[in-house]
């Protein structure tokens, strides 16, 4: 019991030190970074499906 | 039958297996390999970018009032992405062209000149600092003004010419000419034709 409390205060410990990480402003600006990042990729993918070969005959 | 597979056939919602088994259909594994390098692209993006700011931080570390000049390399090269996936979503047709740019902007103008720029400033500080000839030598007390200014000139100028190309790029692409004389030079009425 005893090891299972000190396994959630930890946890507990942990989140709440990640969530005071993610207040300072270069954990934010790197969100912020992959955020754009993803999207840019996620554009490029966009285009790539669209240079893509498609079927041109509809399927019924 | 589920929603899902409902929603799909109506075109409401493609799910993920769907796309994949559709990309290798007719691209094969190449067309799923294309698409993983492309995301494996963006996060070696994303390592170099906080690797060159590091560079920059740990060399001006030591510079007492510029201290602050490798989070401003990063903060500076965020800026250029957000504003880069911003314009994508206002100039859609210009995206290539905006992504293309973006990455010119910071790994040509900013990142690696200007990591280029803080390693040669604490090599030369480093070296001032060791030997007494050269901390007294008029050229290299120049150089430790100098180069801090080019640094920061080479990570703070960028970003703003690239936001001023962004909110200028209809500007850029509209035709000053009147509508006569475009239809006589789509249409090869100009004159010159043979």
């Amino acid at each position: 019991m005893d090891a299972l409390g000190t396994g959630l205060i930890l946890i507990v410990n942990g989140f709440l030190s990640m969530l005071g990480h993610l207040a300072d402003p270069i954990t934010i600006f790197g969100i912020i970074l992959a955020g754009s990042l993803w999207w840019l990729a996620t554009i490029e993918i966009e285009s790539l499906n669209r240079a893509s070969i498609k079927p041109t005959v509809r399927r019924h | 039958m589920s929603v899902r597979s409902v929603l799909g056939r109506k075109g409401l919602m493609s799910p993920a297996p769907h796309k994949v088994s559709r990309i290798v259909t007719f691209e094969g594994p190449r067309g799923l390999s294309m698409r993983s390098s492309v995301y494996l692209r963006h996060v070696a993006y994303f390592l170099i970018i906080v690797l060159c700011s590091a560079v920059s931080d740990f060399c001006f570390r030591s510079v007492g009032q510029y201290a602050i000049g490798g989070k401003l390399m990063f903060a500076m090269c965020v800026l250029v992405m957000m504003v880069a996936a911003a314009g994508t979503a206002f100039y859609t047709n210009q995206r290539e062209e905006i992504i293309e740019q973006a990455r010119h902007y910071v790994f040509g103008l900013m990142l690696l000149p200007g990591t280029a720029l803080a390693l040669i400033m604490w090599a030369a500080q480093s070296m001032a600092g060791t030997s007494q000839e050269a901390s007294s030598d008029q050229f290299m007390h120049i150089m430790m003004i100098g180069l801090p200014m080019v640094y920061f000139g080479s990570v703070i100028l960028p970003p703003v010419l690239f936001v001023k190309m962004l909110t200028g790029m209809h500007n850029l692409h509209r035709s000053r000419l009147d509508d006569e004389e475009l239809v006589a030079i789509w249409t090869r009425q100009d004159g010159h034709q043979v």
